[in-house]
């Protein structure tokens, strides 16, 4: 008696389970279709490149949509978040980091277009533990207030002193014939006016930027 | 920003042939363009990178005028000491 009603159960339960079964088969194969339908409607241009650079002195190497930004393959993918997303039309500065030595927006460059370049971000120019002269200038001067266009400051100005050293003129020399640059406070504002400080610390970072250049 | 493919030109010739297809555009620091192709005012399909071709030269001309290569940076230019002394209008525009 008690064994012939487990049987019925069991019976039962398979007799469920079956149509149960199919049902989740067509559910899943119809799911997959829609994918695939899906997957051809999508354009034939989304594609993905291959970018291998040096980042800090770290060889990287990433797949991206080719769309990914310099900037956002940084901070998204390598999860370098000093560098910072201002404005992202190259307008504030946020953002600047070096590349190959020189200083850049990266929100305006591809990632895919630094294959085998040499970038240094925020991150690079100083430890925690061993500052950059710039990073010790700023803090010194109390250069900021927020700190949000800090890292693309710094950047800039390490590439700013670069450019200075090397005799490249700006708005604010004087005699642009010279190879030998003065870094007044007025050249000095000239050479960062891309990037922009919404808290309005100008007078401290020219400050710092003087202290460092000055003995340099 | 629309999805696009990408391609880095070998060289001159090649970089023409992939720009004559349908919706390409040519690539090069990326200030103008990427700017233009967030806001969906440009819509490339195809972006070919000529920012390696041998095109960064500035260099003296026989007849005493100078060439500037169209992959020369606005910053190169300005520091040239050609264009610092002999071409102060061209210095203001690109220093």
């Amino acid at each position: 008696m008690k064994l012939s009603i487990i049987r019925r159960l069991f019976v039962g339960a398979i007799a469920l389970a079956w149509p149960l079964q199919a049902v989740s088969a067509m559910v899943f194969k119809k799911r997959k279709s829609r994918s695939e339908m899906e997957a051809s409607t999508k354009p034939a241009t989304r594609a993905v490149s291959h970018v291998a650079f040096t980042v800090n002195g770290q060889a990287r190497e990433l797949d991206l949509d080719p769309r990914t930004s310099l900037l956002d393959s940084l901070r998204e993918h390598l999860h370098l978040t000093g560098t910072k997303k201002g404005c992202d039309h190259g307008q504030c500065g946020a953002c600047t980091v070096l590349v190959n030595g020189r200083r850049i927006n990266s929100c305006l460059s591809l990632a895919v277009m630094h294959d085998r370049d040499d970038v240094v971000t925020v991150e690079g120019l100083g430890a925690p533990t061993a500052l950059h002269p710039l990073q010790v200038a700023f803090i010194e001067r109390d250069a900021f207030q927020c700190g949000y266009c800090t890292p693309g400051q710094l950047c800039s100005a390490v590439g700013m002193l670069s450019e200075a050293k090397a005799g490249w003129p700006s708005h604010a020399t004087a005699d642009v014939s010279s190879r030998q640059i003065a870094l007044s406070d007025a050249e000095i504002r000239e050479r960062m006016s891309g990037n922009i400080c919404r808290c309005a610390a100008y007078p401290n970072i020219v400050a710092a930027i003087r202290d460092v250049a000055g003995g340099a | 920003m629309k999805p696009f493919t990408y391609e880095r030109a070998a060289n001159l010739r090649a970089a023409g042939a992939a720009a004559s297809r349908a919706g390409a555009k040519f690539i090069s620091g990326g200030t103008n363009l990427l700017d233009l192709m967030k806001l969906e005012i440009e819509q490339p399909t195809h972006l070919v990178d000529i920012s390696r071709l041998p095109l960064k030269q500035i260099e003296d001309l026989p007849d005493g005028g100078l060439r500037i290569g169209a992959q020369a940076a606005n910053s190169d230019v300005a520091a040239d000491d050609r264009i610092r002394t002999r071409y102060p209008v061209l210095w203001e525009i690109y220093g």
